[in-house]
């Protein structure tokens, strides 16, 4: 139940991104909503539950993303975000802004570096392709400044249906 | 076997959950135009969703526009608020229609000019979300059915939009001329010069630069760029942009120019997607002919 109502949260915050973002003319850099979530689950679920979590959001960025890259890329690099924040959860507290800020920024590095790597592999045409990887490496770090305000959001938001769903009062993430 | 598989649960679910993920970006990354049932499923499940938040967000924009920001006007005069919020709306509609009116009445136009040109009208229902690539999400009255195929060229009676990258049976994924994954055949209007346009995938602004062989003609600013058919993707003479920087650099044997698009992607309605030709068509109608004879 916890799963199946972060996933339909996680969809319309997906489904509302691109014509909000039209809306507020901020078309240059997208904030990677998706893998705020995933390392939200990895810090509040266990392991085999979480993990399909992390395939399905994957698979939904993957989705909304289908033009831009292959079908499985989010999918993976979710996937390995998730085990990254699981493993870390018991030695990293992010219950306040600014750790989740700078947490988010490694994270969106990391999968940046990660999907120039998973291109360079599996993409046959990548190379080829005019300078997508010098995009991607430019991109990076304007890309994790767009994406971390929003993390203490996302994390106060699941917060609130984690807490809403197992009818807690205790918030994790304070507002 | 049960005991082994429930001790050995976790690991085996974390290898499942690397593994397929990898074994489908191997299938797609090998040939990302070719459509999967994955890709198919995909684009059914979110396409409907993003046109729905599309039609929400769009909604929301009109009440706002067209009634809350009129709010103050109450205090000054009440008597006449419901006149002003009538009027109003019909003054907002009659602009939606009008602006919509002049749209498609342009895009006819240019139907009416190619003739050579059979086209399907689609409607833009979403833009990128993908953090490094520039691709449009449109919504087509039809699909894959009505002939839609990966690689078509999509144009506006302003030029060249793109082409398109991923096909379902109701929605389609269009990649613009600005993407670095676009390339397009062109030449220069008025002199015997043609090159190629590539896309700059600059995050700030929408740009292309295009690649020519050193030769004796002189480019100028403002020197306009259409399509040259060469790719065989793009007919002949569709508007594809002008020069706006002549600083050349030079990339291998080509000279590189910068390119402004004639196409203003964020203000992007209505498209046209070019499914065929006019000589096309002639040909397959006397080549059925041929055969029933």
């Amino acid at each position: 139940m916890r799963g199946i109502a972060i996933c339909l949260l996680a969809f319309l915050l997906l489904a509302l991104e691109s014509p909000f973002l039209d809306l507020t003319s901020v078309r240059g850099y997208t904030p990677d909503l998706t893998l705020l979530i995933v390392i939200y689950v990895g810090q509040t679920s266990r392991l085999s539950s979480g993990l399909m979590l992390a395939l399905v959001l994957g698979a939904m960025k993957d989705g909304f993303c289908l033009g831009a890259s292959p079908v499985g890329m989010y999918m993976e690099i979710s996937v390995l975000a998730f085990l990254l924040s699981y493993k870390l959860s018991r030695r990293l507290a992010l219950q306040s802004a600014i750790p989740i800020i700078l947490v988010s920024i490694f994270y969106v590095i990391g999968a940046a570096l990660l999907e120039l790597v998973l291109s360079l592999i599996f993409v046959k045409s990548f190379g080829t392709e005019g300078s997508s990887s010098m995009l991607i490496l430019r991109s990076m770090f304007p890309q994790a400044l767009a994406t971390a305000p929003f993390g203490p959001v996302i994390f106060w938001l699941f917060d609130r249906l984690d807490g809403y769903m197992t009818r807690r009062s205790d918030m994790v993430y304070p507002a | 076997m049960r005991e082994l598989l429930q001790r050995h649960k976790e690991t085996i679910v974390t290898f499942l959950a690397i593994v397929v993920p990898l074994f489908l970006l191997y299938v797609h990354g090998r040939n990302p135009k070719q459509n999967t049932v994955v890709t198919n499923v995909l684009i059914e499940v979110t396409s409907p969703a993003v046109k729905a938040s599309h039609d929400l967000i769009s909604s929301i924009q009109g009440v706002w526009f067209g009634y809350l920001a009129l709010v103050g006007t109450e205090d000054d005069n009440n008597s006449l608020k419901e006149q002003v919020d009538e009027l109003e709306g019909v003054v907002v509609e009659a602009q939606q229609l009008r602006d919509e009116n002049k749209l498609l009445r342009k895009e006819l136009a240019f139907k009416r000019k190619r003739k050579d040109l059979i086209t399907v009208t689609a409607h833009v229902i979403g833009r990128d979300v993908s953090a490094y690539a520039r691709v449009l999400r449109v919504h087509v009255d039809g699909g894959s059915y009505d002939g839609l195929k990966e690689g078509m060229a999509v144009l506006t009676n302003r030029g060249v939009v793109g082409r398109l990258r991923q096909v379902s049976e109701r929605y389609a994924e269009v990649m613009l001329t600005v993407d670095t994954r676009s390339e397009i055949a062109v030449k220069v209007v008025g002199k015997p010069i043609t090159g190629m346009v590539r896309g700059k995938g600059d995050r700030n602004r929408y740009l292309a630069k295009m690649m020519v062989l050193p030769g004796t003609e002189k480019l100028d600013v403002d020197d306009r760029i259409v399509t040259s058919g060469h790719d065989q993707v793009f007919p002949p003479n569709l508007e594809v942009g002008r020069i706006s920087l002549l600083k050349e650099r030079q990339e291998g044997v080509y000279h590189v120019l910068e390119v402004a698009p004639a196409v203003n992607f964020g203000v992007l309605e209505v498209v046209q997607i070019v499914v065929g030709t006019r000589d096309e068509a002639v040909d397959s109608s006397l080549a059925s002919e041929g055969r029933q004879r």
